[in-house]
């Protein structure tokens, strides 16, 4: 579906392939182990910052905007069955170990090193700055970054919250972030596509 | 998989146009590039293109027009129809996913090498293909 509609929430699905491509990379930029909440958070701003420049998603699910901050349920599930198999069963999935941080939350670290023949330097580029914004941040600091009315991302998350959609609008992300960088992001807007 | 033909088409579509695409499959890999099309005549696909060249690309990277008489084998009763295959619009998705949408063809190997000299031609504009994407493109389009 071209752009048109104020709603266009998913541009691809979710891939759970490029999200374990990614998490190599991104793992090795963070230089220790992910929690869920980095893993989702750092999946969801690679996203964004890879639709503001060329208008398509890396990874892919539409942007939900739960109590958390915006999430992709997939991605979060997905995560979320692998911490239960590995606290009941000890069970590790393929790819990765995982262990636990100083304050007891599952840690996960990609047991291979990124394939960075298969990442696009356009990829790499909105990698790199998620981690630049993601990692200094405490957890307070992220979630202000995501719910306040003064960054980008929290206006369009609470504009999602306030209309009671199930999902975050990519143009409200792009007006938001144009808004705020005083940039023209028009026929970005209209190109978008949606193969969902 | 490579070649095959998938309708993106769900409910929530409703009248809104939407793309058919093209599957390129790449051994080793549990996903896949897809190029989405439309018909020739949309009003959306045109404006996409504008888009593009209102961006300062040109035609040749941004889209390849085919008569998709001459390249595609349709399963079902669909005619093949001048479509605007949107190279500049490629994205990856799991082969799992892509699976879920309903095959409505073939492209013959003819249409693959256009397709992929196309997805070449955009390459030097866009960071967006990987090495090793190139490389197997490089591959198809000289096969």
């Amino acid at each position: 579906m071209p752009a048109g509609s104020s709603h266009l929430s998913q541009l691809i699905p979710y891939n759970a392939v490029q999200f374990d491509r990614c998490m190599a990379y991104l793992a090795q930029k963070w230089a220790r182990g992910l929690t869920r909440y980095d893993m989702v958070k750092l999946h969801v701003m690679t996203d964004v910052y890879h639709v503001l420049e060329t208008g398509h998603q890396s990874i892919g699910g539409p942007l939900e905007p739960w109590n958390l901050g915006p999430v992709v349920a997939r991605s979060w599930a997905r995560l979320s069955r692998w911490e239960r198999r590995f606290d009941q069963l000890g069970e590790e999935p393929p790819g990765y170990a995982l262990g636990r941080s100083d304050k007891g939350y599952t840690t996960y670290r990609p047991t291979a090193a990124p394939d960075l023949d298969e990442l696009a330097a356009s990829e790499l580029a909105a990698m790199d700055r998620a981690v630049e914004l993601l990692k200094p941040m405490s957890f307070d600091e992220s979630q202000r970054f995501f719910h306040g009315d003064k960054t980008f991302m929290g206006q369009a998350y609470n504009s999602a919250r306030r209309n009671h959609q199930k999902q975050i609008s990519w143009a409200d992300i792009i007006d938001a972030y144009a808004d705020q960088e005083g940039i023209d992001l028009t026929d970005l807007k209209r190109r978008l596509i949606s193969y969902c | 998989m490579q070649g095959h033909i998938f309708q993106i088409s769900r409910a929530e579509h409703g009248n809104l146009p939407h793309p058919f695409v093209v599957v390129l499959e790449f051994s080793g890999n549990a996903d896949c590039l897809v190029v989405p099309a439309f018909s020739a005549d949309g009003h959306k696909v045109n404006d996409i293109i504008q888009a593009r060249l209102d961006e300062g690309h040109r035609l040749d990277q941004i889209a390849v027009t085919m008569d998709n008489a001459q390249y595609v084998q349709f399963d079902t009763s669909h005619t093949g129809k001048l479509a605007h295959w949107l190279v500049a619009d490629f994205d990856r998705m799991a082969i799992s996913d892509i699976r879920k949408y309903p095959k409505i063809g073939s492209m013959n190997a003819a249409g693959l090498k256009l397709i992929a000299a196309g997805l070449l031609s955009f390459a030097p504009c866009t960071y967006r293909l990987s090495k090793a994407a190139q490389k197997k493109l490089r591959q198809l389009a000289e096969g």
